[in-house]
């Protein structure tokens, strides 16, 4: 009992209004109500004008439901876009609106490239503490005027003496081999 | 991956990762679809575009939930038609604004064929004529493919009401588009749907369905 029960005031014989028609085509009847109808009606040209009339409505519903929808008016589509943009700036921040997702990972650049250039920054960096190590050698040497092993501040214990520095080494032929120098600027007179 | 390569779940999904571009182009592929869904449920251009910006600023804040067992496009029709009620809703609530008189203004898309442009037209100009509380689930249920049960469910009232009421709009529309011709038929059929379409069916009888689907 899913449907309409008119009490047995249903009409079994022609005519039938198309209200009533159309409430049984949609199944509003109760169900025992209308398998009674059904037969009724198949015999009765003018109700099955009226079914097939419902039947085409129908179908052309939902020809409607499948045919290509039309563009949104352009006005309307900017003001959706438009809106749309709002709400993402706000949800992502300003840049949402204004420019593409930035990456949202370290950017790929090319390995050769990136080999090259840790490679040159190595060697300026290696180059530099060379050469900061050898200035740094002389210029810490020479106002002593010489040094023994005994006034090293520390001591390798043990083993191979270490490298130890006199002003009897200090030629210019010397430090050119050590550090591949030989403009020492003021320190080129060995008399200083 | 480019934005066309994405699937719609894609987008969903990249969208509630916090990329601020998926959900732009999830609305520029379907803006168009969800236009006709509410235009022709609201009637009124104006209110559909505002009953779409609603439906589209929901599904934009509802992404997280979407689940991918469902498809995008059911999802947001259903966001849409909601929308649509809703604003329906308020409308009913408040003093009746007479319509424009230019009908429901479904706009036509460059290269479509004639024909099938003035079948929108009438059809949608009879739809349109209809009150309500007899087009929405008309709609819903012939022109969108809800069922009965769901279209009960979402507009909050019985299915028997709404087998009802999608019955007496048929009947109407029956008569508007020109399927019911013999005179003492049409003397069964309340006027007031107007008269859009005096054309003649043009062979869309489709299969008999006896239950309102």
């Amino acid at each position: 009992m899913t449907g309409i029960d008119r009490g047995g005031d249903t009409p079994m014989e022609p005519p039938w209004t198309v209200d009533l028609l159309a409430d049984l085509h949609a199944g509003v009847l109760d169900t025992a109500v209308a398998q009674r109808l059904w037969p009724q009606v198949h015999q009765d040209p003018d109700a099955v004008h009226v079914l097939n009339a419902l039947d085409a409505t129908k179908a052309e519903l939902a020809a409607l439901g499948t045919r290509p929808a039309p563009a949104m008016p352009a006005g309307y589509a900017a003001r959706l876009d438009a809106v749309m943009a709002a709400e993402a700036a706000r949800t992502f921040g300003a840049q949402a609106s204004q420019a593409p997702p930035p990456p949202r990972v370290a950017p790929v650049v090319d390995l050769a490239r990136a080999r090259k250039r840790r490679n040159q920054r190595t060697g300026w960096i290696a180059g530099a503490l060379v050469a900061a190590a050898a200035v740094g050698t002389v210029v810490i040497s020479l106002p002593h005027g010489g040094t023994t092993p005994g006034e090293a501040g520390s001591q390798p214990s043990g083993g191979t003496p270490p490298l130890a520095l006199t002003s009897g080494h200090l030629n210019s032929a010397t430090l050119t081999a050590v550090i591949g120098r030989s403009d020492y600027g003021p320190l080129t007179d060995p008399a200083r | 991956m480019t934005a066309a390569a994405r699937t719609d779940a894609d987008l969903i999904a990249a969208h509630a990762a916090g990329d601020p571009g998926a959900f732009a182009e999830l609305v520029r592929r379907h803006r168009d679809r969800m236009w006709a869904v509410a235009l022709r449920t609201m009637r009124d251009p104006e209110e559909a575009a505002d009953a779409l910006q609603e439906a589209f600023i929901s599904a934009f804040r509802a992404a997280g939930q979407f689940r991918a067992e469902s498809q995008v496009t059911t999802w947001l029709h259903r966001i849409v038609v909601n929308a649509c009620l809703d604003r329906i809703r308020r409308r009913q609530s408040r003093p009746t604004v007479p319509l424009p008189e230019a009908g429901p203004g479904e706009p036509a898309a460059a290269g479509d064929a004639m024909a099938d442009r003035e079948t929108r037209l009438v059809v949608g100009e009879a739809l349109a004529a209809l009150p309500d509380e007899q087009r929405v689930p008309i709609v819903m249920i012939d022109v969108d493919g809800y069922s009965v049960a769901d279209t009960a469910r979402l507009l909050g009232i019985a299915e028997g009401t709404v087998k009802s009421r999608c019955a007496r709009g048929r009947a109407k529309l029956a008569k508007s588009l020109g399927h019911l011709r013999n005179p003492s038929a049409d003397a069964n059929v309340p006027d007031g749907a107007g008269d859009a379409g005096t054309r003649q069916p043009g062979g869309t009888r489709g299969t008999r369905q006896w239950e309102g689907r």
